[in-house]
C-alpha cells in the first residue's frame, strides 16, 4: 500500500526535483535571511556553516576547520541564521514515523532481540557479510554506471574472493587479508553523480529516512537486487526481510537509545538526517574542487 | 634608669645562673615533646595564597570536571622502535605491576585506550570499549597508524617523535578526602560572593582540621608510590630510559630535597661554623658553647612549632641555618667584648668578666636582635600566605634565639673558669685600621665611591623580572630535572592551566547537548591557545570532534551526529574521553592546557596577557571564561611580587628607622644608619636584576632578610661609636677608634661566618637555596663594607663634628 503511495511520489518528483530546487525553498530562505541578518555572521557561525575561517592572534594568522556544522537541505543566504530545513510533506512523512515506530516497537525490535539471542554476534557478522556480498554486483555496476572503474574493481575482486575463499560470502578475507576495502554505491548514489538532486525529505515505511531520490533506489535496488536471481519468491523475500531484521538488529539499540533521549524524535531524526546529507554534499563538493 | 635595668640583669644572670641552665633544660624537655609534631608540608601547594577568589574558582572548577589525579610515566626505548612488540610485552608488564600498587585505580597506556578507526564505531554498533590493542592485539604497524599523530592522545600517550610512549597512571582518590573537600570548597565558594559567617568559619576550621591527617597520609603514600614505581622501572633499565612526571611529581621532589636540605645543610653550616669559630677564636670552649646554644636554639624553636603547628614549607626550610647563623651572630658579639673585657682585665675573675661584657653589650644585643626581628615581621605584611607564615616563623625563632644568646649563655659562661684569650690576627686588624684612617681623612671621597658602587648596582632593579619555573628549581645536572624536564619536552608540559568557558549559545533544538556554535567557538579558542609555543598538551572536546572529522574521512560531524554519540557511547568511553572537558549540568566547556615549564625565553605574564587577548580576539567575553589552576595561581602571586617587595621594604625601611631613632635619640644619627642598609638592600635586588636571576617567591625574601641581618652590625657599630663619641668628647678619632675596635672586629667574624655559612647553600641541588644562600651571604658582605665604610665616613662627617660646636673645624663641615 505505501510502497504504491511512494513509487508513484517518487517518480513524479524526481522529474521535478533533479536540476531546480522547489520554488518554496528559495522563498523561505529568503524571508528567513531578511529577518536575521542585520550584521556579519561571527567566525564560530561561519565554522557553523561549514566555511573554513582566519583568526588573526598574538601567534599570527591562523587558518581554523569546522569542528562540527550545522548545514541542512535549505540553502540560506546568511550563515548566521539557523540552518533551514526542508520538509514540505512533514505532515505525510510524521504519519510514516509513527507507523515506523510503532512496527519497531511491537515487530522489529522483539524479534531482532530474539535474533540477537539467538544468533551469537560472529554468526550475526557473517549475515552482514553475506548479504553485503550479495550485494556486490550492484555495487559493481553502480561504480561503472559512475565511472568509478577502480572501485568497480574492488567490487569484482571482493566478489570472486569472498564468494570463494570467504565461502559463499560468509567471511571476507577480501577486507582481512588482501586489504580490499568495501565500495559499496547505490543507484541514488550514482544518480547523484548525474545530477539528481536529492529531492524532499521523506520516511519510507520501515525503511525508514530518506528522500525521493533515495526513496527511488531503494525500490528500483528491489526490483534488480542479485538476491532475486539466487533465488525465487517468495524465498527471496524471506531472505530480504532476513537481512532487513540482521541490518535492523546492528541498529534497534541506536534507534531506542536516541528516540528515547530527543524532546521531538521526527525533528531530531530528520535533522540529523539533513544535516548529514548536506554535510556530505558539501564536503563531497569540497574534495572535487 | 636603663643602666640600671641592664646592671640588674646582668647581675641577676650571673648570680641566678644556675636557676637559668635549670629552667632552660626544663624548657628543652617541654619543646622535645614538641618535636615529633614539627611537620614539613612542602607541596606545590603551601606556595599558593588560598583565600582568594581565583583558588577558589579553581577549587569550584576542579569539582566540577573532577579530572583524575595521575602520574605519567614516560618510556623511551634504547635500541627497539616505540611501535614493536617489545615495546607492547613491557608496557604490558609495567601495567600489571603498576596496578599492584593498591592506590592505583587504572593504567592507561596506548594498549588500554580505545583506537577506532572508523566512523561507524561511533554510531553505537561497535562496542568501542573492545577497540584497544589488549583485545585485538594489533600489530606493530597497525598500531603506528592508530597511535601516531592520533588528536587525543598525542602529547599525552605517545610524543610527536614517536620516539616514546607514556603510561598515565591514575590514582583513586580517598573518598572521605573528597567528601571533605567538597565540603570545604562549598564553604568557600561563598567567599566569592560575601563574607564568612562566624559559623561558617568555625565550620571551615573544624573541615580543615578533618582533612589534615587525610592530606599528611596521603603525602606518605605519594612517597611510597613514588618509590615503587622507581622500583619497578628498574627492571627496564637496560632496554629503555624512563621517567616520571607530572605535577604532582614535582610536590613530592620538592619534599624529598628539602627535608635533606634542612638536614644536610643544617650540619654542614654548624661544621662550618664550628671550623671558623676555632680558627677565629682558637679555643675548645669557644666552638663547643656556642654550637651548643644554637642548638638548643633550633631544637626549642622546632619543639615551639610543633606546638603551634606552623609548619616549615619550600620557602621556610631555610630556617634552621638562619637561625643557627642569627643566634651565633649576636654571641660572637658577646664574644667579642669579653675577650675584649678579658684581655683589659687580664686578673678579673669569670662572673665579673660577664657582668662586665652584659653590661657593655646586652643592650645592643637586645636591640639588634630587636631590628632582626624587625625585618622578618615586616614579611607578615607582604600579603603573601607562604611568605607570611615565613615571617611568622622567625619571629618565633628570633624570641628564642634572644632568650638562649641572651640569658643562658652568659649564664653558662659564668659556670666556667677564668681563661687566657687568643691573639686577634694581625692582617684583620690592619684591614680594619686602613679603613679606619680611610674614613677619618677622606670621608667625602669614601662616601661619594660607596655611593657610585652601591647606585651602579641599584640600577639593576630596573631589570628585575618575575618568572615562576618549577623545572627550573632543580640545577640542571640532576636526575629529577632530567626526568621532569623530558616529560615537559615530550609529553606536553608540567604546569596546569585551565580555561573554563560557559556556553551560551543555546540549541535550536533542545534534544541537542550542545551546539554547532558552541563547539566552533571552542575550536577557535582551542587553536588560538594551540598556536602558543608554550602551551604543550592541549585537551578539550575539540579534540574529540578533530578525531572524528578524521574518522569521518576529513568531514566534521554535524551537531546532530554529536549528540547521537555522546547518547550511544557508554557512560565509561564518554566519561573517558569527554567527561573532564564538558559539563552538560553547568553548561560549561574546559580545556585543560599543561604549560611547558622549559620553553626557552617564556615570559609568563606577557602570555596570559596575550592568551586573554586572543580569546577577546575570538570572540569570548571576559565574563564568559574563566582561567583557572596551578599556572594562574603563581602568576597571581607573582603579580604581586613587586609591590609586596615594595610595602615589606618600605616597612622594614620606616620601621628600623623608628628603631633607631629610639634608640639613639636623635633624627639625624638614625637616618645615618639607615643608609647602609637602605644602600644594601636596593643594591642586592639590582644584583640579583643584573644577573638575570626571576623574582618569585623564594627570592622575594631576600631583600628583607638581609636588612634583618645586616642592621645588627650597623647598630653595634654605631653603638660604639656614641659611646666612644662620649668618652672622646666629641672627637671623630676617639668614636672612630671605639667603634672599630671593639665592634668592627666583632663585625667582622659575624660577617665571615654568616657569608661563609650561607655560601654552603651554593652546593643545593635546589636553586632557591643556591640563590638564597649565595645572595644572602652577597648581602652581608656588602652589608659590612658599607657599615665599615660609608657608615663611618658618615658619621665622621656629620656626627661627630656637630656634638661638639666649639670646633672651628666643625662648623665650616657643617656648612
Amino acid at each position: 500500500m505505501y510502497y504504491k503511495v511512494v513509487f508513484s511520489a517518487a517518480l513524479l518528483v524526481l522529474t521535478g526535483c533533479s536540476s531546480v530546487p522547489p520554488p518554496a525553498q528559495t522563498e523561505e530562505a529568503v524571508a528567513q535571511s531578511g529577518e536575521t541578518n542585520p550584521s556579519q555572521p561571527t567566525k564560530k557561525e561561519q565554522l557553523s556553516a561549514g566555511k573554513s575561517v582566519t583568526i588573526t592572534t598574538s601567534q599570527g594568522e591562523i587558518n581554523v576547520a569546522p569542528a562540527v556544522v550545522s548545514v541542512a537541505n535549505a540553502p540560506v543566504d546568511n550563515p548566521a541564521s539557523a540552518p533551514q530545513y526542508y520538509d514540505p510533506w512533514e505532515g505525510f512523512n510524521r504519519s510514516v514515523f509513527a507507523f515506523n515506530n510503532a512496527a519497531y516497537e511491537y515487530v522489529l525490535i522483539p524479534v531482532s532481540d530474539g535474533y540477537k539471542a539467538v544468533v551469537p554476534q560472529p554468526v550475526r557478522s557473517s549475515v552482514g557479510n553475506f548479504f553485503a556480498n550479495l550485494r556486490e554486483p550492484l555495487n559493481l555496476l553502480n561504480n561503472l554506471f559512475s565511472g568509478e572503474v577502480s572501485d568497480a574493481g574492488s567490487n569484482l575482486g571482493r566478489f570472486l574472493i569472498n564468494s570463494t575463499v570467504g565461502l559463499l560470502g560468509l567471511f571476507d578475507p577480501a577486507t582481512s587479508w588482501f586489504e580490499i576495502e568495501p565500495k559499496r554505491r547505490s543507484i541514488g548514489d550514482t544518480l547523484a553523480t548525474y545530477g539528481v538532486g536529492s529531492g524532499p525529505y521523506l520516511v519510507l515505511p520501515l525503511l525508514g529516512q530518506s528522500d525521493v531520490r533515495g526513496g527511488f533506489s531503494v525500490l528500483t535496488e528491489g526490483f534488480i537486487h542479485p538476491v532475486n536471481h539466487v533465488a525465487d519468491a517468495p524465498q527471496n523475500y524471506q531472505l530480504r526481510a532476513f537481512d532487513g531484521v540482521d541490518d535492523f538488529s546492528e541498529q534497534s539499540e541506536t534507534y531506542q537509545n536516541l528516540y528515547k533521549n530527543a524532546d521531538d524524535p521526527y525533528l531530531y531524526f530528520r535533522n540529523q538526517y539533513l544535516q548529514g546529507q548536506a554535510r556530505d554534499l558539501m564536503y563531497e563538493d569540497n574534495s572535487d574542487r | 634608669m636603663k643602666t640600671t635595668v641592664i646592671d640588674n640583669l646582668a647581675t641577676g644572670i650571673v648570680r641566678w645562673r644556675w636557676a637559668v641552665v635549670i629552667a632552660f633544660a626544663a624548657l628543652l624537655l617541654l619543646a622535645l615533646t614538641g618535636v615529633g609534631k614539627f611537620k614539613i608540608a612542602a607541596s606545590a601547594d603551601t606556595l599558593l595564597v588560598k583565600d582568594n577568589k581565583l583558588y577558589i574558582q579553581t577549587q569550584v572548577a576542579q569539582q566540577t570536571f573532577n579530572p583524575d589525579e595521575f602520574i605519567l610515566l614516560a618510556y623511551e626505548p634504547r635500541e627497539h622502535d616505540v611501535f614493536s612488540d617489545q615495546t607492547f610485552s613491557d608496557l604490558s608488564h609495567l601495567q600489571q605491576e603498576i596496578e599492584q600498587i593498591p592506590r592505583v585505580e587504572s593504567v592507561t597506556s596506548i594498549l588500554t585506550v580505545p583506537l577506532i578507526d572508523s566512523a561507524d564505531a561511533l554510531s553505537g554498533q561497535t562496542e568501542v570499549s573492545e577497540l584497544t590493542w589488549q583485545q585485538q592485539r594489533y600489530s606493530a604497524a597497525r598500531m603506528k597508524e592508530l597511535v601516531s599523530g592520533h588528536p587525543i592522545f598525542t602529547d599525552l600517550l605517545i610524543n610527536r617523535d614517536n620516539t616514546a610512549t607514556s603510561v598515565q597512571i591514575v590514582f583513586k582518590p580517598n573518598p572521605e578526602l573528597v567528601k571533605i573537600d567538597q565540603q570545604i570548597t562549598a564553604i568557600q565558594a561563598q567567599l566569592l560572593n560575601r563574607e564568612l559567617s562566624e559559623d561558617e568559619q568555625a565550620q571551615l576550621e573544624a573541615l580543615k582540621a578533618q582533612a589534615e591527617p587525610l592530606r599528611a597520609a596521603l603525602t606518605q603514600t605519594r612517597k611510597q608510590e613514588i618509590n615503587q614505581l622507581n622500583e619497578i622501572t628498574q627492571s627496564y633499565s637496560q632496554r629503555a630510559n624512563t621517567y616520571l612526571g607530572g605535577s604532582y611529581v614535582v610536590g613530592q621532589h620538592l619534599i624529598d630535597i628539602i627535608k635533606s636540605d634542612l638536614v644536610i645543610f643544617g650540619l654542614a653550616i654548624a661544621l662550618v661554623v664550628a671550623l671558623l669559630l676555632a680558627i677565629l677564636f682558637r679555643r675548645v670552649k669557644w666552638v663547643v658553647f656556642p654550637l651548643l646554644s644554637c642548638g638548643l636554639s633550633v631544637t626549642l624553636t622546632i619543639g615551639a612549632l610543633g606546638w603551634a603547628d606552623l609548619r616549615a614549607t619550600v620557602i621556610s626550610a631555610n630556617f634552621v641555618a638562619l637561625q643557627i647563623i642569627l643566634t651565633l651572630a649576636v654571641m660572637i658579639h658577646m664574644l667579642g667584648s669579653y675577650r675584649y673585657i678579658a684581655r683589659e682585665h687580664a686578673d678579673s675573675g669569670q662572673h665579673k668578666r660577664v657582668e662586665l661584657m652584659l653590661k657593655d653589650k646586652l643592650s645592643p644585643c637586645f636591640f639588634a636582635s630587636l631590628t632582626t626581628s624587625v625585618g622578618f615581621a615586616a614579611l607578615l605584611f607582604s600579603g603573601l600566605e607562604p611568605v607570611i607564615s615565613f615571617g611568622l616563623m622567625m619571629l618565633i625563632a628570633m624570641v628564642i634565639s634572644q632568650l638562649v644568646s641572651l640569658i643562658l649563655f652568659p649564664a653558662l659562661l659564668a659556670l666556667l673558669p677564668a681563661g687566657s684569650e687568643a691573639e686577634d690576627y694581625g692582617f684583620i686588624r690592619k684591614l680594619l685600621r686602613h679603613s679606619r684612617l680611610l674614613t677619618l681623612n677622606r670621608p667625602g671621597l669614601t662616601i661619594a665611591g660607596t655611593a657610585v658602587i652601591f647606585i651602579a648596582l641599584s640600577v639593576g632593579i630596573t631589570r628585575l623580572n618575575v618568572e615562576n619555573s618549577f623545572i627550573d628549581y632543580f640545577a640542571d645536572d640532576t636526575q629529577v630535572h632530567r626526568e621532569l624536564a623530558y616529560i615537559d619536552k615530550e609529553f606536553g608540559g608540567t604546569t596546569a592551566l585551565d580555561i573554563i568557558l560557559t556556553v551560551t549559545d543555546k540549541p535550536d533544538d533542545p534534544s541537542l547537548i550542545i551546539s554547532a556554535d558552541s563547539v566552533n567557538q571552542l575550536q577557535l579558542v582551542q587553536q588560538a591557545v594551540t598556536a602558543f609555543e608554550a602551551t604543550g598538551s592541549v585537551t578539550s572536546l575539540a579534540n574529540f570532534t578533530e578525531l572524528a572529522t578524521q574518522l569521518n574521512n576529513g568531514r566534521p560531524l554535524t551537531e546532530y551526529e554529536l549528540t547521537s554519540i555522546y547518547y550511544l557511547l557508554n557512560e565509561k568511553v564518554v566519561n573517558q574521553l569527554v567527561g573532564a572537558y564538558f559539563s552538560e549540568q553547568d553548561q560549561q566547556l574546559r580545556i585543560a592546557i599543561r604549560v611547558q615549564d622549559t620553553t626557552e625565553g617564556l615570559d609568563r605574564e606577557q602570555f596570559l596577557n596575550n592568551l586573554r587577548q586572543d580569546l577577546q580576539s575570538v570572540g569570548i567575553a571576559a565574563e564568559q571564561y574563566q582561567l583557572t589552576s596551578l599556572f594562574v595561581l603563581y602568576q597571581d602571586i607573582l603579580s604581586r611580587l613587586f609591590d609586596s617587595q615594595i610595602t615589606t621594604l618600605g616597612l622594614v625601611y620606616i620601621a628600623l628607622g623608628l628603631v633607631f631613632l629610639a634608640i639613639f635619640r636623635s633624627l639625624k644619627v638614625a637616618l645615618i644608619a639607615l643608609l647602609p642598609n637602605v644602600l644594601t638592600t636596593l643594591a642586592i635586588l639590582g644584583v640579583i636584576g643584573w644577573v638575570g636571576i626571576p623574582l618569585d617567591i623564594m627570592t622575594i625574601t631576600i631583600a628583607a632578610i638581609a636588612m634583618g641581618i645586616a642592621v645588627d652590625d650597623t647598630l653595634h657599630f654605631v653603638h660604639g661609636y656614641m659611646a666612644g663619641l662620649k668618652q672622646g668628647e666629641g672627637q671623630a678619632e676617639a668614636a672612630a677608634e671605639e667603634a672599630f675596635k671593639h665592634s668592627g672586629l666583632a663585625i667582622l667574624m659575624t660577617t665571615t661566618v654568616i657569608a661563609v655559612g650561607f655560601s654552603l647553600f651554593g652546593f643545593s641541588d635546589f636553586l632557591p637555596s643556591v640563590y638564597f644562600g649565595l645572595l644572602t651571604a652577597l648581602a652581608m658582605i656588602m652589608a659590612l663594607v658599607a657599615d665599615l665604610t660609608l657608615l663611618p665616613a658618615l658619621l665622621n662627617k656629620l656626627v661627630a663634628t656637630q656634638s661638639v660646636p666649639a670646633q672651628p673645624q666643625g662648623d665650616k663641615a657643617n656648612v
